[in-house]
């Protein structure tokens, strides 16, 4: 059976770059820590690897630090950032559409600490920046604003976010989950004049799981998240992932920018005129790797089945809450009424996919959505 | 000395003339269940104990693990062999006594002389062996009435066995020593429950999950999968055959009146059920059905349900409480597994309102629009089995 691999938000097929950058640095089987030959060319992977992500932030090797992917780069900035600001206000404004791995680090600073949590609503997919500037009327010590979501694909001003910081004195530190933006779309490039931390994953961008970075902008104090040995500056100890690393680096270089815009194009050509009920919901500044749609009176996951059977695979919400019960969190901020909630799934896009491939799997889901419609 | 493990069998020592049949059955049970464990094992049974004996490689822990979900055993005792000789009893006391005591701070000594032409009495052998514990362990106290430790000497026909107390086994009487019988298994708490109580009453166990693609998907029936090796572990192997349903359940979506879906597809569910117990040799139906728990499960609903059927249909969780039902799905391991969050058979297409006491006559009447016997033949044509455990 021929598969069609369109959950690309979820995880991407690694680039070919990617996995020969990882064998090739597997070869490297030195510590990157010791002070003999192998464990020095370890550490030159290493840095070359850190050099190269941070130029594709445009910023400096040194304030990228390598995690375990963008969950772990979430929770040690969230927390870090709150134990370090917590002094200028308990407040942490969050938006309603942030990432499992972004809300609920927040949700356990409220519990731990006392934290007070605003969210800033994100209805249509727009964040609602008069609600934040509200809200930063109280001392604050937090704001996490991710750039793209990772169910609707909608961008979030980040530049209006760091105005509005500025412009209410609390001097909140502001860090951005950026890893559906990184290298899918312009905006990106703003993550180094505004954000004081972010995160991205490098599977979501072509690299292998497991590894992530956080990006902490230069000046800005984080404490350290994992201790022992004192690798990545102290913050994050632990032998480095460095074949993660250099496929990360890899899959940066060999990323193709603006690859999906066509995909979306063709894809949601032919879906609209094939299935006249599919509503999609189209936020007005996305990302063009992910296309969020309903099929009212389709569950989302009956779908999911019958395409998963035809080797298509897409995700009904995120896969990291499409397998709790109910329906997403994300969507219902977004205003969905309740048989488009029930019935969203998301398509997303990554450079593998051809045109020839994102057409027929169109006509396949509108097929199906018509023949499941109840 | 030998570490040995003793298993006590459960009521089938009350069994009369087919005794024999019981022994021999649980003994293959006991082989099965250590098939697994490091090291190679060996059986001695006598008086109504199962001595199990291990090389010098075997994983006694484990066996023992693996033993205490063997029906048919009441207890389950880790201990030692030696010599029938008092000096030979003595050293293991010394030599094991931290072992067989534990954490106990009191104790008394219990004496089991079945060889009776053993030279000392029982109350003589406690009397020494009390002696020697406590000149071993002076920090220890002689407790007769509520000791935190029993140290038992049994003097038997070939050896003498030492052990502390046993744990208790799983009860109930061997697997396949009652038959066999076809658990319809959902995916929820229930009918995992109602196969292991079945199962402890001797059934061997097969189970039909029934499907309906594309409304279910492969991760529900993962989640059928994970939970048939955890009975597995109680049952032995087992088959899981999967039958489709779909088409069934989109011509009662499309023909029949909507508060009786559910009893609808019940019965449809029995019929096949049925059809392949006959195939297989199974001689009756389980499920998890617990009487009032849901609309379907309504006295009228399960009248309704068991006319379907042409084989007696065990619902042993019929009396329980959903929390009692709960407490031994945690105990048999399948509760974690069984909530789980994706959908089951029956969720997709459940009616608003479901007819919580439906007449046969009317369920009769729906069913006359329905090619009964071609919807049937064509689910079972979709049946695949695999073993599992």
């Amino acid at each position: 059976m021929q598969e069609i691999y369109l959950d690309n938000a979820a995880t991407a097929k690694p680039l070919p770059e990617a996995v020969e950058a990882f064998n090739a640095a597997l070869r490297e089987y030195g510590n990157p820590s010791s002070l003999h030959g192998a464990g020095i060319r370890a550490k030159e992977t290493l840095e070359k690897a850190r050099a190269e992500v941070a130029n594709a932030f445009g910023a400096a090797a040194k304030e990228i630090v390598f995690t375990s992917g963008g969950s772990e780069s979430n929770n040690h900035a969230l927390r870090g950032a709150f134990r370090t600001h917590c002094r200028r206000g308990k407040q942490i404004i969050i938006s309603e559409g942030e990432h499992p791995s972004a809300e609920n680090p927040v949700r356990a600073l409220a519990e731990e600490y006392g934290a007070e949590v605003t969210a800033a609503p994100t209805k249509g997919g727009v964040l609602d920046i008069n609600a934040l500037r509200e809200a930063l009327k109280k001392p604050t010590a937090l704001v996490c604003v991710m750039l793209a979501n990772n169910e609707t694909g909608a961008i979030y001003d980040i530049t209006a976010v760091r105005e509005a910081i500025d412009s209410s004195g609390t001097g909140a530190h502001f860090h951005c989950d950026a890893v559906q933006a990184f290298l899918k779309c312009g905006e990106y490039k703003k993550i180094k004049l505004y954000c004081d931390t972010a995160s991205v994953s490098a599977h979501k961008i072509g690299g292998v799981r497991g590894v992530g970075a956080l990006y902490i902008k230069n000046g800005v104090r984080l404490p350290a998240y994992i201790l022992g040995g004192g690798q990545e500056g102290g913050l994050r100890s632990g032998t480095e992932n460095v074949a993660g690393a250099a496929a990360f680096a890899a899959a940066c270089r060999a990323h193709k920018e603006g690859a999906a815009a066509n995909l979306r194009k063709a894809f949601t050509n032919v879906l609209a005129a094939e299935c006249p009920f599919a509503a999609f919901h189209i936020p007005p500044r996305h990302v063009d790797s992910i296309v969020s749609v309903s099929f009212p009176g389709v569950r989302s996951e009956v779908l999911l089945n019958a395409l998963s059977a035809e080797g298509i695979y897409i995700s009904a919400g995120s896969a990291c809450s499409a397998s709790r019960k109910g329906v997403s969190r994300v969507m219902e901020a977004f205003g969905l009424p309740k048989p488009e909630l029930e019935s969203a799934v998301r398509i997303s896009f990554g450079e593998e996919n051809t045109e020839e491939e994102c057409v027929y799997a169109a006509k396949r889901i509108a097929e199906n959505a018509k023949r499941l419609k109840r | 000395m030998k570490e040995i493990i003793l298993l006590k069998y459960g009521e089938i020592v009350l069994k009369g003339l087919n005794r024999g049949y019981f022994n021999s059955l649980l003994e293959a049970r006991v082989r099965r269940a250590l098939k697994d464990v490091r090291g190679d094992f060996s059986f001695d049974y006598a008086q109504s104990t199962l001595c199990v004996y291990g090389d010098e490689e075997a994983d006694y822990a484990g066996a023992a693990d693996k033993l205490k979900k063997v029906f048919g055993i009441a207890s389950v005792c880790r201990g030692y062999g030696c010599e029938k000789d008092m000096e030979d009893v003595k050293r293991v006391l010394r030599e094991r006594l931290d072992g067989i005591v534990g954490g106990a701070k009191t104790f008394k000594c219990d004496a089991k002389r079945s060889d009776k032409k053993f030279p000392l009495k029982s109350p003589e052998i406690c009397a020494v062996c009390g002696g020697e514990v406590l000149s071993a362990r002076p920090d220890l106290k002689v407790d007769v009435i509520d000791p935190e430790c029993v140290i038992t000497i049994e003097i038997r026909d070939r050896a003498a066995f030492i052990h502390g107390r046993g744990e208790k086994g799983a009860g109930g009487v061997p697997v396949g020593s009652g038959g066999r019988a076809m658990l319809l298994l959902s995916g929820g708490i229930d009918s995992p429950v109602a196969g292991h109580m079945m199962a402890k009453r001797g059934a061997a166990i097969d189970a039909v999950y029934f499907e309906t693609p594309p409304y279910t998907g492969e991760a529900a029936k993962q989640k059928v999968r994970a939970l048939a090796r955890i009975l597995s572990e109680w049952c032995g192997e087992l088959h899981l055959h999967s039958v489709s349903l779909t088409e069934i359940q989109e011509t009662l979506a499309a023909n029949c009146r909507e508060k009786l879906f559910t009893l609808l597809l019940r019965r449809f569910m029995m019929r096949a059920a049925c059809a392949l117990a006959h195939k297989y040799g199974a001689g009756c139906l389980v499920t998890g059905e617990s009487m009032g728990q849901v609309a379907s499960q309504t006295m009228a609903a399960l009248a309704v349900t068991d006319d379907a059927s042409d084989m007696p249909v065990m619902r042993p969780c019929i009396g329980l409480d959903k929390d009692e039902i709960v407490v031994r799905a945690r105990e048999i391991g399948t509760f974690e597994t069984s909530i789980l969050p994706y959908e089951d058979c029956c969720t997709v297409f459940t009616p608003r309102h479901p007819d919580t006491r439906p007449e046969l006559a009317e369920i009769l009447e729906e069913e006359a629009k329905l090619d009964i016997a071609g919807l049937l033949e064509r689910a079972l044509a979709t049946d695949r089995f695999e073993r599992i455990g």
